[in-house]
């Protein structure tokens, strides 16, 4: 190793010199730099007090010389025999020390060897006493002294070295190369410097455009050119996603939480598009960080007046990109494990740290305490996984105040009318109660108004009697110590609950707020007593609803409410949110009250929270319904024994009871109801109702007692239509994932990491290595640990992020691990410069494109990546960067290069919509990452798995890499496209053109005569190929008359035979919509749809021909088609083709159509075409086509109502069926082509081969009715043939057919690997993909 | 001082993968053989994963005081179970049957494994610390319980390197619709090991056995474009100073090209005997059994070739809750749904270790019969079993393993470990010894830390060991 390599190494202590050691004072040498290392790195395990492990103590001078089972480990004066020296150095495979870490620094090699070699001079005489071996072991004392490493120190400000009056970066960069003697390259080729900022800064090659300004422009000053490129490419909106994508790694992006069911992730997508958004805004790295931790909470949100939404609120869903299992048994375990996650991926994204190394014992080389790892987890594991409203809250509020005054003035209404009423009318004598539960209030009256004298009194006294037991029965409820019990309506109780959404307010309703009908006739819905409501204004409001903390016991748990059905109610225990064997869940009913109840046994001892959501609120298995309400009013947490609570009588009938009835006679009954009524009307109107008084006044409303129709209160209908018009604007919230914060708390510290043996409670605070004061009781801590990110005695973050942008532009970070500045992680090659940006960017406001524009105007950037023979020799891992890092592209780019070339790449709706699947044509940031399948053309370059930080993405070269791109469809339809892109014009330019899209650059002549002689000799090729491909066709074609000659009076025999059953069964089957039978001409049976000839198509001998540019279609047909069946007979010219349709039903553009179309997706294989492969899959395991160019062959796809995509061959079915949404052809706007895909009628839509018959179904027909079509029964096997022939003709036959064996078998051989038919230019095309350059940028 | 670093010394120099991968590059290999700590007793492993969660006292581990106390609630604490619906003790419905030398007893339902009993070591006290499907799957596969980490296929074959350069290391088999296991492919991954190590998927009875292997075109046009780009790559090669990375990925193309004719060639089985596939099964009119006696032939051949992890995919029989991720997993059905999987595997799994022995292969070759957790010896509604990760067998058998070994003890209602309790870290550090190599040893630096697949766990089980 060279000195200079060594000076790389150093950062702090720089080394002096290894020259003599009598010189220095040997004893300050052993006291700053032996005694230190042998303090930080072996006195834990080899001292005289406690561990001595191999029976060494290296704490005194006799241990040292002594040594331990493996002898001594100095022998003073000769450093290349002494053990110890060894051992540091990792000479020895099993003996490696320090034990598991990294090696110690050179420079601390070296010094041992230099104190070795001058005599190992010691003065510890004897070993120190406990107590200074545990003060010097002790972890403060430890944590100390690791807070000397680099990255621990603050950030320094730091004045470039004056070189030359170049750019600052490069200024330290040559200062440092100088000084091993190693000059920067030259600029690099101005194109390659375009595609090398082209892709960096928005993951996109150059344009041609771009390539020829850049050429003009650079010829007079390449450094203002890029100047300007790097303005326009920062401007692009597709910066943002190019970057977004880097952010994705970091914080572990997913679109679902894997394991076993693999969950969605709710609106995860939001996220992605947040980022793209704040980066094409250049929002603050500060701010976005904050946002990350604490964004929910900030005081001042960001709006995105635009999009009205609030953006800050967005940051913190990465919580939720947890890795979640299903149904753990041990819930504590799973929340251990999803929260270290957490801390994982924040630490490591924002300061660089591994602080979840943590979790077991202090870590094992930084200065992070397994304290520090409680102090996190403390923070992270109150936020309760949920989904937040993301809306911009201004709103709301303007909508609220308007309904709230309507309900107001609709209840002043009613009120006015309901006081004038005649109740004796209402409560008729014969009225029958529809209301079969226990709060109907009007139970009493249907029982006992007609009867009489001890009738009545034996009745009232017994309903008396229940009334009272009932009322027992609350009290004993009310009295009960349960371990737990809430009433919701209690304003204490209610604030101690967490909710979230727009429908929860601030104070529990009131006893007697109502809703009101949405639809329909009547006016009032429900009249509520006291609780939590969602929709008190309108059911597109949403909530969640969230108990206290609290530990399970065996016994129940009970909750009351009412809601929709799509509302969750459910438990969680330790956070989990997913449903499961042993994870419950209930829906409540929209209709009454109704108490649900869980069983706690399986979960006692355990800590957990109720959870109530409405349908789109559940954090993971959301429902995607826009109205979903529910109200809670009580729950309770029961131990077995303490009774079952239900809705009780009482709460409706206690009034009723309250004072003895004088008479006992129905008249004064009915006085007591009116009373009653009255008193609770009155009630109502003073807002003093009481929840029974609620109760009653729902039942009468709901029975039709008291009026509530818009004919019986006709000024009220007309304010509840005005209150429905505002309410339909109410918006049901957009949500995204984040965290719901209960009740702060401190997390134990558990023992080893086992979470069975918590230990002492550790505060939520900062890492203690920097600001150890614990956070307020009150909070969370997420806002102040989002402050102590950005807080200027925290060298982290800053450096972090630089290094990290540095990274991304050139292809090694200055810290080349920038997931870990820790003692494991690598030092940096410019510590000062490292600074200097970290300064720079603090102090101009974190502006990433602000730093990425300076980072690019350096000449470092520009500097050609081929390395001179002195850098290769002296520096080939390139730390000093003396010339540019070459870099392989990562997966997105190349996907999304491919598909911009080929013309398909979409890049409008930057930052919109949910993300895409595979088929998609958008940029790959926009793919679903589907955790349990990741799409396996990305997974093959290296995009990461998303389980934690990823900061630096692996480059590897697997063979799988150049299969893909030799054989992938996708890459092959990429190349045809390409090339078909480029189908006129001299061959010069259009290689030209080719070369230039896909390297950047124009091809040399060189190379553009090499390009011509291989398409020539391809070309020539094919030729030759055609021509024999076409002779031995003609040779089948005479055989197969010679078979046909030989077999064709026998099977005319057997077909005259059957010609009768035949037509009969015709008759039977099912009858199409449309029909066309060729040889009948080209109108349809049925309808008479007429059918026209286009572009050389013919009709002969009964066959639609279709070849070269021909095909057919017909008028519009006179009725809707939804579900269907598409059938015909088909032959093809040969099997080679690719993309052509048999039979289309479309739009006239042909913008929506379903297609029978061969060879698009997979070669030789039939499948369901459709616009954009909307409703196109693969027939999964179907056949290659074998047949369809010697015989005509029978084809149905089947669309049925539930999406249904069904493809059968020859009567038998095709592949796998699958679902698709289906799609409507309207009426009298619909046509149906032959021979083309669909229109437009460009060539690779088209195909070559002949239609017999073909048939249109308004429904999907049955496997059997299919059958019946193809109609095996006409179908006459060879074999029957055969047997009918006379002996000399079987003989000549099995001749023929054995020369038909062969000659298909050629035939076979050709078209099975030629693709006889493809673009000229395609193999070049291919061939660019294929190239280095491509994937490498230089 | 000034040392000139060749470029093969600045590549291993590297601490990154990248720099052992560009040197693997440089070899002109997809894969470099690596050297194993020590004399290995087993080149390659095949791995026969019993998706779902194997009952062992229906297997074995018998139980005969299930009998005694049939249908009577456990008398003991019954732990936690997923679907918490527990029955009372419900004993095998199958008989256990003595074989071999070692006496060994083996439940009815594998009668043609029981035979190769003698080859065996049957770990009866294995455990592991998740209780549900994907996460136990992971744990067994990876050591954690979550995708992210390798899996133990890609450590070997990051351990070792294959010995066959048109073939990769670390092979998948699927035949007849399996699937992988609930948790998806992550299962066969490389976590943050170089991707060359993780698992290549076979479909073995597919047209194009693994994907984008066949030609779109004939070897002919596809040579010349070959010889016609990499003209151009030997220019942007010498362009960039003969980066390595870029050699390697020139190289890399000519290994695809010739894997496009290895692997056809691979898993074309006609020169394979009569005999021999009816040995394995594969002319059973059973499909899923022919199947996988598919699987088991390859799995030979494959180790043959030089590979040197395969893992094998069950089918699913569609009993109990035993879909195609969890075959093995009858909640309901135990006795129809457990028969039917054994047959499916029985023969063709002793099919392959007759013919392993027969050429002289098992010696060098480690079989692992394990799934992610066992059964509970009680019922789960009326006739089916909940996991039981407290304690469960499997077993090895080949290379370097002393057959005719039982290791280990549950309770006698198989319920807890009494005796010799060990896990999957235990099982990997055994089964990385068996290969020569240190588990402690072969670690990867990520994230801060050197991992290891046996994390900070793990001891050899030497007892089993020949």
């Amino acid at each position: 190793m060279s000195n200079f390599l060594t000076c790389i190494f150093v950062y702090f202590y720089v080394v002096s010199s290894t020259k003599v050691m009598a010189q220095i004072d040997q004893r300050e040498f052993f006291e700053s730099k032996i005694r230190p290392v042998l303090v930080e790195h072996c006195y834990e395990c080899h001292n005289s007090w406690g561990k001595a492990k191999s029976q060494l103590t290296l704490d005194s001078r006799d241990g040292l010389l002594k040594g331990g089972n493996e002898g001594p480990s100095i022998i003073p004066g000769n450093p290349e025999d002494s053990l110890l020296l060894q051992v540091i150095r990792h000479n020895f495979k099993d003996l490696r020390m320090p034990k598991s870490g990294p090696r110690l620094s050179n420079e601390v090699l070296e010094n041992f060897r230099i104190w070795i070699a001058n005599g190992a001079f010691d003065p510890r005489d004897k070993p120190p006493s406990i107590k200074q071996l545990e003060k010097t072991t002790s972890w403060e004392a430890v944590r100390e002294r690791r807070k000397q490493w680099w990255s621990f120190q603050p950030i320094r400000k730091i004045e470039p070295p004056q070189i030359n009056d170049g750019h600052p970066v490069d200024q330290f960069l040559i200062s440092k190369m100088h000084q091993s003697g190693i000059e920067p390259n030259d600029n690099a080729e101005g194109l390659s410097i375009l595609r090398r900022l082209s892709f960096a800064l928005t993951g996109l090659p150059p344009t041609i455009e771009e390539q020829d300004r850049f050429s003009n422009l650079a010829n007079n000053d390449l450094s203002s050119t890029v100047d300007r490129f790097a303005d326009e490419l920062l401007e692009s909106p597709h910066f943002g996603e190019r970057w977004a994508r880097h952010w994705m790694d970091w914080v572990r992006y997913a679109d679902s939480h894997g394991s076993e069911g693999d969950p969605q992730i709710p609106n995860a997508y939001r996220y992605r598009n947040y980022l793209i958004r704040a980066l094409n805004q250049d929002i603050g790295f500060d701010r976005l960080a904050r946002e990350h931790i604490a964004g929910d909470l900030i005081k001042e949100p960001r709006i995105n007046q635009s999009l009205g939404i609030n953006e800050s609120a967005i940051g913190t869903a990465h919580l939720r990109f947890v890795l979640h299992g299903f149904a753990p048994t041990d819930a504590l375990d799973e929340h251990v494990r999803f929260t270290d996650d957490q801390i994982d991926a924040v630490t490591k994204t924002f300061l660089g740290l591994t602080v979840s190394c943590a979790r077991c014992h202090h870590h094992k080389f930084d200065a992070i305490s397994q304290d520090d790892y409680y102090a996190l987890f403390g923070i992270l594991s109150n936020g309760r996984p949920a989904q937040k409203v993301i809306e911009d809250p201004a709103h709301f509020t303007d909508h609220e105040k308007t309904l709230l005054g309507l309900k107001n003035e609709i209840k002043n209404e009613i009120v006015k009318v309901w006081k004038k009423i005649d109740l004796n009318i209402e409560l008729g004598a014969n009225r029958k109660s529809t209301e079969k539960n226990a709060l109907n209030f009007l139970r009493p009256w249907e029982k006992l108004h007609s009867l009489i004298d001890d009738n009545f009194s034996k009745e009232w006294d017994k309903l008396k009697k229940q009334v009272k037991e009932s009322e027992a029965r609350l009290n004993v409820r009310r009295s009960t110590v349960y371990p737990l019990s809430w009433e919701l309506k209690d304003p204490k109780t209610y604030s101690k609950w967490k909710k979230s959404g727009t429908g929860l307010k601030n104070h529990p309703s009131k006893s007697g707020l109502f809703t009101l009908s949405l639809k329909g006739d009547k006016i009032l819905e429900d009249i509520l007593p006291a609780g939590a409501y969602t929709h008190l204004l309108s059911t597109k409001q949403n909530g969640t609803l969230s108990s206290p903390r609290f530990k399970f016991v065996e016994g129940d748990l009970w909750v009351r409410v009412v809601g929709d059905q799509g509302t969750t109610v459910r438990y969680s225990v330790w956070n989990y949110p997913r449903r499961g064997t042993v994870y419950k869940r209930s829906s409540p009913d929209p209709l009454a009250e109704k108490w649900i109840n869980f069983k706690t046994n399986y979960w006692a001892g355990e800590t957990g929270y109720l959870e109530v959501t409405t349908n789109r609120d559940h954090p993971v298995e959301a429902g995607n319904a826009e109205r979903s309400w529910f109200g809670v009013t009580e729950a309770l947490l029961a131990t077995p024994g303490q009774g079952q609570p239900k809705d009780e009588i009482a709460e409706v009938l206690s009034p009723l009871f309250a004072n003895l009835l004088l008479e006992k006679n129905n008249i004064s009954l009915k006085k007591r109801y009116l009373g009653v009524i009255k008193d609770t009307i009155d009630s109502w109107e003073n807002d003093s109702l009481t929840d029974t008084q609620a109760r009653i006044l729902n039942s009468l409303v709901k029975q039709g007692i008291l009026p509530n129709t818009k004919e019986q209160l006709p000024s009220c209908y007309s304010l509840v239509q005005k209150y429905r018009k505002i309410e339909e604007l109410i918006k049901a919230p957009r949500l995204a994932p984040g965290v719901l914060d209960g009740v702060p708390f401190d997390q134990a510290l558990f023992t080893r990491g086992d979470h069975k043996k918590p230990a002492h409670n550790v505060p939520r605070r900062f890492l203690e290595a920097i600001d150890s004061t614990p956070y307020p009781d009150g909070s969370s801590g997420r806002l102040e640990f989002a402050q102590d990110l950005l807080r200027k005695d925290n060298p982290f973050t800053a450096r972090v992020i630089v290094n990290r942008i540095w990274h991304h532009l050139f292809g090694n970070g200055l810290v080349r691990t920038p997931d870990n500045f820790g003692r494991l992680g690598e030092l940096p090659s410019h510590p000062e410069l490292l600074d200097f940006l970290a300064h720079k960017f603090r102090k101009e406001g974190w502006s990433i494109k602000r730093m990425i524009k300076f980072l690019v105007t350096s000449e470092v950037f520009r500097s050609s990546s081929n390395p001179s023979i002195l850098a290769k020799e002296i520096d080939p891992q390139n730390l000093l960067l003396s010339h540019a890092n070459l870099r392989r592209l990562e997966a997105e780019p190349i996907r999304d290069a491919m598909l911009l070339v080929s013309g398909r790449l979409q890049l409008d709706r930057v930052a919109e919509g949910i993300s895409e699947p595979q088929n998609s044509q958008r940029r790959s940031v926009y793919r679903r990452v589907q955790r349990n399948s990741l799409d396996p053309f990305l997974s093959v370059f290296d995009a990461p798995v998303p389980s934690s930080t990823k900061g630096r993405r692996d480059i590897t070269n697997v063979p799988a890499q150049s299969l893909t791109l030799m054989n992938d469809p996708e890459v092959l339809r990429g190349a045809r496209e390409f090339a078909n892109l480029h189908k006129t014009g001299n061959i010069e330019n259009r290689i030209s053109e080719l070369f230039r899209k896909a390297l950047g650059r124009k091809p040399s002549a060189g190379e553009l005569n090499h390009s011509i002689d291989y398409l020539n000799a391809t070309d020539k090729e094919a030729a030759m190929i055609k021509l024999n491909l076409s002779k031995l066709t003609l040779k089948l074609r005479e055989l197969n008359d010679h078979v046909t000659k030989v077999t064709e009076p026998t099977r005319q025999k057997i077909i005259n035979l059957r010609n009768v059953n035949s037509a009969l069964q015709e008759s039977q089957i099912a009858k199409p919509s449309l029909h066309w039978d060729f040889k009948n001409g080209l109108v349809d049976s049925i309808a008479g749809v007429k059918c026209f000839l286009k572009k050389g198509a013919k009709l002969e001998n009964g066959e639609l021909i279709v070849q070269q540019s021909g095909y057919a279609i017909t008028e519009k047909i006179p009725f809707e088609v939804t579900e269907k069946t598409l059938s015909a007979w088909v032959k093809l010219d040969n099997l080679n083709q690719r993309s052509g349709g048999v039979m289309t039903i479309q739009s006239p553009n042909g913008g929506v159509f379903d297609s029978i179309v061969f060879a698009e997706k997979e070669s030789r294989k039939w499948m369901s075409g459709s616009n954009g492969f909307a409703r196109t899959k693969a027939f999964i395991t179907a056949p290659f086509e074998m047949e369809a160019d010697q015989e005509f062959v029978h084809l149905a796809i089947t669309y049925s109502s539930n999406g249904t995509i069904t493809g059968y061959r020859n009567g038998e079915i095709y592949g796998q069926p699958y679902q698709a949404n289906s799609t409507k052809f309207l009426k009298a706007e619909s046509v149906i082509s032959f021979g083309v895909r669909h229109l437009p009628a460009s060539p690779n839509r088209l195909l070559q081969g002949r239609i017999k018959k073909a048939s249109l179904f308004d429904r999907a027909l049955t496997s059997d009715e299919i059958l019946s079509k193809f109609n095996p029964g006409l179908h006459i096997t060879e074999e029957k043939i055969v047997n009918d022939l006379s002996p000399e003709q079987k003989e000549t036959y099995r001749k023929l057919l054995k020369e038909l064996e062969i000659v298909k078998k050629k035939i076979k051989k050709i078209e099975e690997f030629e693709n006889t038919n493809k673009p000229d230019l395609q193999d070049l095309a291919l061939a660019l993909f294929n190239m280095k350059e491509f994937i490498y940028i230089k | 001082m000034k040392t000139f670093l060749s470029r093969r010394q600045m590549l291993a120099h590297c601490s990154s993968g990248f720099g052992l991968l560009a040197l693997q590059g440089l070899c002109g290999q997809n894969q470099i053989s690596a050297q194993p700590h020590f004399t290995p007793k087993a080149k390659s492993v095949i791995f026969c994963y019993m998706s779902g969660g194997v009952s062992h006292v229906d297997t074995f581990d018998p139980k005969p005081a299930l009998q005694k106390y049939t249908g009577k609630p456990m008398p003991i604490k019954v732990e936690r179970t997923q679907f918490n619906n527990n029955g009372n003790i419900f004993p095998s419905p199958f008989e256990f049957k003595r074989y071999g030398q070692s006496g060994i007893p083996v439940s009815s339902i594998f009668p043609r494994t029981a035979k190769m009993v003698d080859e065996m070591a049957i770990i009866r006290s294995m455990t592991s610390k998740v209780n549900e499907h994907a996460q136990g799957n992971y744990a067994i596969h990876t050591g954690f319980p979550f995708m992210g980490h390798p899996t133990a296929g890609a450590w070997v074959n990051y351990g070792l390197g294959t010995q066959n350069q048109n073939l990769p290391g670390f092979v998948v088999l699927h035949s007849g619709g399996s699937v992988a296991p609930h948790g998806g492919v992550g299962l066969y991954g490389s976590g943050y090991l170089p991707a060359n190590n993780q698992g290549s998927i076979l479909q073995v009875d597919n047209a194009e056995p693994i994907q984008n292997i066949n030609p779109r075109e004939s070897i002919f046009s596809q040579r010349k474009r070959l010889d016609f780009h990499k003209n151009f790559d030997q220019q942007f090669l010498n362009k960039v100073g003969d980066n390595p990375q870029v050699e390697a990925a020139i190289q890399n193309h000519e290994v695809a090209f010739r894997m496009q004719a290895a692997v056809p060639e691979l898993c074309d089985l006609k020169e394979e005997t009569k005999a021999t596939k009816k040995l394995y099964g594969l002319d059973s009119a059973d499909l899923q059994k022919a199947a996988y006696a598919r699987q088991c032939l390859l799995a030979r051949r494959l180790v043959e070739r030089g590979v040197r992890f395969v893992e094998l995919s069950c089918l699913t029989e569609k009993i109990g809750a035993g879909g195609a991720a969890n075959p093995w997993d009858q909640h309901g059905a135990l006795e129809k749904g457990h028969g039917a999987m054994a047959h499916q595997v029985d023969q063709p799994i002793a099919g392959l270790l007759e013919d392993l022995k027969s050429r002289g292969l098992l010696d060098e070759t480690l079989v692992i019969w394990a799934g992610e957790f066992g059964r509970t010896p009680f019922s789960q509604g009326s006739n089916g079993r909940d996991h039981n990760p407290y304690g469960f067998s499997i077993w090895m058998a080949g290379g370097g393993i002393k057959g005719g070994t039982v290791y280990g003890a549950t309770d006698e209602f198989g319920y807890h470990v009494t005796e010799n309790k060990c896990d999957f870290y235990d099982l990997w550090a055994t089964v990385l010894h068996l290969l020569g190599l240190d588990h402690t040893n072969l670690t990867y630096r990520h994230g801060g830390r050197d991992l290891r697949l046996t994390d900070v766990h793990g001891r050899v089980l030497s007892p089993i060991l020949a």
